[in-house]
């Protein structure tokens, strides 16, 4: 699933003036998501009409026919869309010292690493891309050897403009779409049905109905809504719209938060992160998405809204069973608090199969404070371990207080170790979680060890 | 003299050569077998009625409810095969087997005039199975001596007396999982008769000439009667 091959681009808001060109799997909103919006798939990139000189190609399809970058073809048009988006990503521009090597940067550690061509072109901007035949190789030439685009591209030109409004879609049949004009409209639709599926990127709503056959009856698209796009910083709090993508709540933060910064790049692909929002990966309540254990370790808070007015709850009473939560049917997310100050170190492990584009066996992440050694406060979530995304307390409580020595973290990870209630499962059998939850902690030491003693 | 490495005045190795339907592909204007459904008319969809076990006899099969689905055309079962029921080329793969053989085995298929009405049809087919015994991993298979296909032993020299006299002995034993080529394309099959009577067969397969002699068993008719 999400192999990526059904890419498109859309023209999605980029501040009130001006808009991205944003790649997105298509398989995965309801096309009446994109009422009134504009898209460009493969087809409308160059000139189709009579693509069989080169001068009829787009840049990109030009680099990926001349470096080799298709076989049986079927993935390619995907990998056309998600390049393009990078061809044109506004941030985009060679590196000086790279462009004298040629040659991609690669990070030392794999959670942040960063492959970048000598054109600025992050080669993660194609995570969400699989090929099974051609190889990634001659795909990365291609993406590497792009120019930055031609000043009179249109594209290019038209990212100088808004995104096209949204539209207050309204479609009914055997089942109902409706893209409301503002949250109180939300509300209302909350207050009155039982069964309403928010969605927003549809990242986990389009794989329920492409794959369990799951067959909404009313659908409210609220991804554009205005009251659930901000990303406001006050004195004590942080506060993110549960409405925004990752995307752009990583270039919103650029760093602000450290650990979500440890999050973005292990946070499946690109093309889902410029779909998928973190109210819904709070409120699908998955035991395993990889949001809720960071938020844990942020200490973080949601705001749940509706025609009664709204109620905070920290997210470590949220959630009570298997994709249960104290939210009632009448009641949405509308955004996460993190309070302020943030700790001082943080880490975010993401233990799965493959290195991206991957479902979590177990994910752990941490927040710590020392003062002059001593561990000050330290929030451990977890996620893959209990039916729920959980606290590690007990954990939390072996080291709160102690000095942050190899003894007290050796410790502490044997109690981490018996955390939550891990199965057996396809992913991963008990026995590997429990090691990985300790080995988990002995590697933040590990990697936060020197810090001190240079702070001593 | 001409070194070897000197090029000809008009080389053809060492020229970059595009690939032939490089243009289709990056212009997304390639067709697959999925696409034809789009530019032809009438095309009935077929879904899988697929067995929840590793391994069961099928007591009953009763297709009527899927036929009271809308939009549901026909159910195809082994009843409706006018030549030899097998899916495979060594006759091991009945098409509608009456013994299920794995998880997820098709136990008959269901004809629709859209891929929704198809899969509501073969949700709407009641099955009755009677679950046998399954062997599933390996150590089973071992311990129950079923063994598939031949043995094949290689061997060179007299490794028994080797291994005797050698001075260290490891023994142990590893796992690890198969992979299918996971290609991206998804298994899509399109047939029609064409003007001419014969089935034309568009199909996503790299054996064309093997789906011809199933197609062409199953049917009863000539390979010749068959273009896949």
């Amino acid at each position: 699933m999400e192999c990526g091959a059904c890419a498109v681009l859309v023209a999605r808001p980029d501040g009130p003036d001006r808009s991205r060109w944003t790649s997105v799997n298509a398989c995965l909103p309801p096309a009446l998501a994109f009422d009134g919006q504009e898209i460009i798939t493969a087809e409308g990139l160059g000139n189709v009409s009579d693509a069989c000189t080169p001068e009829d190609l787009h840049p990109v399809q030009r680099e990926m026919a001349d470096r080799g970058g298709s076989q049986c073809g079927y993935c390619t048009p995907g990998f056309i869309c998600s390049m393009a988006a990078e061809y044109y990503r506004p941030e985009r521009s060679p590196a000086e010292e790279d462009r004298e090597t040629g040659t991609a940067v690669v990070g030392e550690e794999h959670a942040t690493d960063h492959e970048c061509g000598p054109n600025g072109f992050d080669l993660h901007a194609l995570s969400g891309n699989l090929c099974r035949c051609t190889g990634y190789r001659p795909i990365r030439d291609a993406a590497y050897a792009l120019d930055l685009p031609a000043e009179s591209d249109p594209l290019l030109d038209r990212q100088n403009r808004p995104a096209p409004a949204p539209r207050h879609t309204r479609v009914s049949g055997e089942a109902e779409f409706l893209r409301p004009q503002s949250l109180d409209e939300v509300h209302a639709v909350l207050r009155n049905n039982s069964d309403v599926k928010l969605v927003a990127g549809a990242t986990d709503l389009g794989v329920e109905v492409n794959l369990r056959h799951s067959r909404p009856p009313l659908v409210l698209a609220i991804d554009r809504l205005d009251e659930l796009r901000s990303l406001t910083f006050s004195a004590d709090s942080i506060e993110i719209g549960a409405a925004l993508t990752l995307s752009e709540v990583e270039r919103a933060l650029d760093g602000r938060i450290p650990l979500l910064g440890h999050l973005f790049p292990q946070f499946a692909s690109r093309l889902i992160r410029n779909a998928a929002t973190f109210g819904g990966n709070l409120s699908t309540g998955s035991p395993i998405g990889d949001s809720a254990p960071v938020f844990l370790a942020l200490d973080a808070r949601v705001v749940l809204s509706s025609t009664e007015g709204e109620r905070e709850v920290p997210l470590s009473e949220y959630y009570t069973g298997y994709r249960q939560s104290v939210r009632k049917p009448h009641e949405m997310l509308r955004a996460i608090r993190i309070p302020l100050p943030l700790a001082e170190s943080t880490a975010f492990y993401k233990i799965a199969k493959r290195r991206f584009d991957d479902i979590s066996s177990v994910s752990v992440a941490i927040a710590l404070q020392l003062s002059a050694g001593v561990v000050r406060s330290v929030r451990i979530g977890l996620g893959g371990v209990a039916a729920t995304p959980i606290r590690a307390l007990a954990t939390e409580e072996a080291l709160v207080g102690r000095p942050w020595t190899p003894e007290t973290v050796a410790a502490a990870a044997a109690v981490m170790a018996g955390e939550g209630t891990p199965i057996d499962d396809m992913r991963a059998s008990s026995l590997y979680r429990s090691a990985m939850l300790r080995q988990a902690l002995l590697k933040f030491h590990a990697e936060n060890v020197e810090e001190l003693e240079v702070a001593q | 003299m001409k070194s070897l490495a000197d090029r000809p005045v008009n080389p053809v190795v060492g020229i970059p050569v595009s690939h032939e339907s490089v243009a289709g592909h990056v212009t997304g204007t390639a067709l697959y077998t999925d696409d034809m459904i789009v530019s032809s008319s009438n095309v009935l969809h077929a879904w899988p009625v697929q067995a929840p076990h590793a391994h069961s006899r099928i007591l009953d099969l009763r297709t009527g409810p899927a036929l009271k689905v809308p939009g549901v055309v026909r159910v195809l079962s082994a009843s409706d095969v006018p030549g030899v029921n097998d899916a495979g080329i060594k006759h091991d793969e009945p098409l509608f087997p009456s013994e299920v053989m794995f998880y997820g085995h098709a136990v008959c298929w269901v004809l629709g005039e859209s891929l929704e009405a198809a899969r509501l049809g073969a949700e709407a087919v009641e099955v009755d199975y009677e679950p046998l015994p399954s062997i599933v991993t390996l150590e089973e298979a071992i311990e129950a001596e079923s063994f598939q296909g031949n043995r094949p032993t290689v061997a060179r020299g007299e490794p028994d007396k080797a291994l005797d006299s050698a001075p260290h002995r490891f023994s142990g034993e590893f796992q690890f999982s198969g992979q299918e080529h996971f290609y991206l394309e998804t298994h899509a099959s399109f047939a029609y008769l064409d003007e001419g009577g014969q089935v034309f067969v568009q199909c996503s397969t790299q054996h064309p000439s093997e789906t011809q002699e199933i197609v062409a068993h199953v049917l009863n008719l000539a390979n010749h009667d068959v273009t896949v």
